[in-house]
């Protein structure tokens, strides 16, 4: 039977051979790390599909599944591929027509995003849902017994936003514009504060403003991803480190039963299943459109073997994700949530993200320490003034690019250094006619020009200088440091000696995390050394480009 | 490579299409053609573009086997019904097999198909799927009546009604409720895509219009009460099995209510192991009723349509997945009663599609309230004298 490739919308001619099993190789399953660029080495060929191999372009979230996914090989002859990317970033990529060619099937935690925009919707074949989680809240056991949440309390949104507001309940969550939880998450407490009773309508995102800014004043922690977020409670658990430990986090009910399971918490978190509902992530495998009938034969060779019961009860037990297999979900024993509804317009979440940016949760407060010594020349301080760019809003028209611009009421300090750091300069974004500010950014970035040295400790001292003169509270603003070089520090203090100032910094400073760039020949090991001692976290801008990386450390502050 | 494929539709008119009579000679010419091609021991490919619910009917090995020894091998591909009918290139097909009478008239009219080409195997009512303690809350309210075999109706115009005016589920009475803030809504899939979703809007947009098939012209107060009926859902799934598939295993507090095919439940019924036992199947009164046509685009086509129509295997396969047979409906009582399904035997209370140009111009204006973001800002500013349910309906224009 010759292969026809089909390009119609929902069309999918029909296998009668099973090829995909006769014609597949040993081929590990190649899955790179969140903080890979999608073209990195790892990554599957460009080209069109492959019998016996399918390309996929997933959320961070479905990490945990590459053990099943490689035994997916073995099993029935399908070697996947898998590249990770943010929410919206992917629908970006898909709604753009980057995955031709590229992917063959896309896996975020849900397709509701995608389905807003003709282009994506019209991208995507078919789809399968695999497995579903509920996006709610895990609240620390002590806590949960003095708000009287224990033992299967009814809680609402409402009560958790007066809990919040009232200073009783610290949470994280993860940006609304870089991951499905925390996306799905401010949709679904917006639905319920609204109380409509009906999918979320444009006019009810300023009605339900004021309440949504109560409950977010709880919000104490932003992330780029769940799996991160998660880590960081943990951590911020434990004794030791920077950060204030936090009463609680909303993510999806698989991620706390894991976290629960894994005995890494002094104390378990109690899951509330708001009693007004949540909205749930059903992960739909999902082909995109052109695929050949070999792709296709694969494709849906994969569904079947994640559907098949043993493996959904394998997911069930590893991942606790809710099964979606009749069989199977028999089987299952998880509370009963109530399904709040999904906006049906795009102009209605957008709106609500900006909102969330701009006006509901708390600002941010974001220092740049810039490397201006002579190694920046050429291709690295352009590709600098592009990453600033973006932020100052040159990429508004982009889905992704529109919420990582700097946001309404945020403080932005541009701090460059060489042999020495040079005068910072701090501007706050105004919430009306935000362009000027951020037009005055973008020059100063352009106007940076370069000198001899690197000071990079010293710099990084002067950015907690600048800091340490304001006053507002770690708890008033989202405060962090992002540290950029591009070579090994060669003057001034040493990472040792930048560590020792650090112990004796006063708490405020010492929760302020620095997200270290890799770049260029920056030192590695002590980018992730000083990552780790304040809290951050390393972004790899090595393989793929500081737009890409300075856009990714968006959705951490 | 994505190809942005224009939305156009077919539409749905109402207009029964004589398929069962079959001339005594076409069906001996085929016999012995089919003869020869046995004697060949060798199959004829005939290739179609179906409804994906009826995927998994041409996947059973059993109908591939049946379709074997009489000659063909078939190869399907699969598509919404509104695309067969307008969107695809059907020149490398024998035939097409939308699931509903519009979209193959359409088709038909499009493909400037005979109309002795059309051919209606089986159908499948359209029904409401919920759970025992919904079905309790449902019929304390008034929605929901048994009748004496023990199959459930539910009663469309007074669901219109409480749903017209806001009621929540914490606010109906019974256990089910709680705290759950939803409006009392069906569960749909795309009305801008789906057939499922456009034989809901088949019914309710006649209530709605006062008892009366929608035509051409358009009432914009109509629109805003049927578009509320799906936008108030928010984003709605891409196809029929999703949100039955999350109706089952994620039980009612995710999907109370479940606009379906009787053939998904008959089919998941019998086959899936660990169907749930409080699942209810509640007939909606009125209804309407998802025809299945092949529309035959050459002689090839127009065997398969045959057969299909004819061949008591065919059929009786057709009612293993929970299709009911156009001609001679015993195998399916027969089949029903075997299995213990609460199924009724017939459906008495039916709508009748209105014209292909009445229904799309009735999803475009959906369509248009999808992409301007929703339907008007909030109830109030809407007439509500427009916008109530019409008069309680007079059953007996329905009956019969």
């Amino acid at each position: 039977m010759p292969a026809q490739l089909k390009t119609h919308r929902g069309r999918s001619r029909k296998r009668h051979i099973a090829i995909a099993a006769a014609t597949a190789l040993a081929v590990t399953l190649a899955g790179t790390s969140c903080e890979d660029d999608q073209n990195g080495p790892e990554s599957a060929p460009t080209g069109p599909g492959k019998a016996g191999e399918l390309r996929i372009l997933a959320g961070s979230e479905i990490a945990d599944l590459e053990p099943l996914l490689e035994r997916a090989e073995e099993e029935i002859g399908v070697t996947v591929h898998l590249d990770y990317t943010g929410t919206l970033d992917g629908v970006q990529q898909v709604v753009e027509g980057q995955t031709e060619e590229r992917y063959d099937a896309v896996w975020f935690a849900s397709n509701r995003y995608l389905n807003l925009y003709p282009d994506g919707e019209a991208a995507v074949r078919t789809e399968e849902p695999i497995m579903a989680s509920p996006v709610v809240m895990g609240v620390s056991e002590s806590l949960a017994i003095d708000l009287g949440w224990d033992e299967g309390a009814e809680v609402s949104w409402s009560e958790i936003a007066s809990a919040a507001a009232e200073g009783q309940l610290s949470y994280g969550m993860t940006s609304p514009a870089a991951s499905n939880s925390g996306f799905s998450a401010l949709i679904g407490v917006a639905s319920a504060l609204t109380d409509s009773g009906t999918a979320l309508r444009a006019a009810d995102v300023e009605r339900v403003t004021p309440e949504l800014r109560a409950f977010f004043t709880g919000q104490q922690l932003t992330a780029g991803s769940s799996g991160w977020l998660s880590e960081e409670y943990v951590r911020r658990a434990g004794t030791d480190g920077p950060g204030a430990e936090l009463d609680g986090m909303i993510n999806y009910e698989s991620v706390l039963l894991s976290v629960n399971e894994s005995g890494k918490l002094p104390e378990p978190l109690t899951v509330i299943y708001p009693s007004d509902g949540a909205v749930t992530a059903d992960y739909p495998l999902s082909l995109l459109a052109g695929t050949t009938d070999e792709v296709t034969a694969g494709y849906r060779d994969l569904v079947d073997y994640l559907s098949s019961p043993e493996v959904q009860r394998e997911i069930m037990a590893d991942t606790h994700r809710r099964p979606l297999s009749t069989e199977v979900s028999a089987e299952a024993d998880f509370p009963a949530v109530t399904e709040l509804p999904f906006p049906a317009g795009s102009n209605v979440v957008n709106e609500l993200i900006s909102s969330y940016f701009d006006e509901i949760r708390k600002p941010a407060r974001t220092v740049y320490v810039l490397d201006a010594s002579y190694s920046m020349e050429g291709e690295r301080i352009a590709g600098l003034r592009k990453a600033m760019t973006t932020l100052t809003g040159g990429d508004a028209d982009s889905i992704s690019g529109q919420f990582q611009r700097f946001y309404a009421r945020e403080e932005v300090t541009l701090l460059a250094f060489d042999g020495a750091p040079r005068a910072p300069e701090t501007f706050t974004v105004p919430k009306e006619t935000p362009d000027p500010v951020l037009t005055d950014i973008k020059e100063t970035v352009d106007g940076i020009g370069l000198g001899p040295a690197t000071a990079g400790y010293d710099a990084l001292v002067a950015a907690y200088d600048v800091l340490a003169e304001e006053s507002a509270s770690n708890t008033e603003q989202f405060t962090s440091i992002v540290l950029l070089t591009d070579g090994e520090v060669n003057t001034g203090r040493s990472l040792a000696d930048f560590r020792a100032e650090h112990a004796d910094f006063d708490e405020r400073l010492r929760d302020v995390p620095v997200f270290t760039v890799l770049f260029g020949d920056g030192n590695t090991a002590e980018m992730e050394e000083l990552a780790e001692v304040t809290g951050g976290q390393t972004f790899d801008a090595r393989e793929s480009s500081l737009d890409a990386a300075f856009r990714e450390i968006r959705g951490y502050q | 490579m994505v190809v942005k494929v224009a939305e156009r539709r077919s539409g749905l008119r109402l207009r029964r299409i004589v398929a069962v009579a079959v001339t005594v000679v076409l069906f001996l010419s085929i016999g012995i053609f089919v003869g020869w091609g046995l004697l060949q021991t060798r199959t004829t490919m005939v290739t179609g573009v179906i409804g994906s619910e009826k995927e998994p009917f041409f996947d059973d090995p059993r109908v591939r086997d049946r379709f074997a020894e009489l000659g063909y091998t078939i190869e399907v591909s699969t598509a919404g019904s509104r695309t067969i009918a307008t969107d695809i290139d059907l020149s490398e097909d024998d035939f097409a097999f939308p699931s509903s009478t519009p979209s193959a008239e359409e088709l038909q009219k499009n493909e400037e198909v005979q109309e002795d080409r059309l051919y209606e195997p089986f159908f499948s009512p359209m029904v409401i799927l919920s759970r025992t303690p919904v079905v309790e809350s449902l019929a304390e309210a008034g929605l929901a009546t048994q009748e004496n075999n023990g199959s459930w109706t539910f009663d469309m115009s007074a669901y219109l009604e409480l749903a017209g005016k806001g009621r929540r589920w914490r606010d109906m009475p019974g256990d089910f409720g709680g705290s759950n803030p939803n409006v009392v809504l069906v569960r749909t899939t795309d009305p801008r895509s789906s057939n499922s979703a456009a034989m809901y809007l088949v019914v309710t947009s006649y209530l709605l219009n006062g008892e009366s098939i929608i035509d051409t012209q358009i009432d914009p107060k109509l629109v805003d009460r049927v578009s509320g009926l799906f936008l108030d859902q928010g984003n709605p799934p891409e196809t029929s099995q999703q949100p039955f598939k999350q109706f089952v295993s994620l039980g009612a507090s995710h999907t109370p209510l479940l606009w379906a095919y009787e053939a998904q439940y008959i089919s998941a019924k019998v086959n899936e192991a660990n169907f749930p036992d409080d699942i209810v199947l509640l007939y909606p009164s009125p209804t309407t009723f998802s025809t299945h046509t092949v529309v035959a685009l050459n002689e090839k086509g127009a065997e398969v349509g045959r057969y299909l129509t004819d061949d008591s295997e065919l059929q009786r396969l057709a009612v293993e997945h929970g299709l009911r047979p156009n001609g001679d409906g015993t195998a399916f009582t027969d089949f029903t009663e075997e299995k213990g399904l609460n199924v009724r035997p017939s459906i008495d209370s039916i709508v009748y599609t209105p014209t292909y140009n009445a229904l799309d111009g009735m999803l475009n204006a959906i369509e248009k309230r999808y992409s301007d973001g929703g339907v008007p800002p909030a109830s109030e500013d809407i007439d509500n004298a427009a916008v109530s349910p019409p008069h309680s309906p007079d059953r007996d224009d329905l009956e019969g």
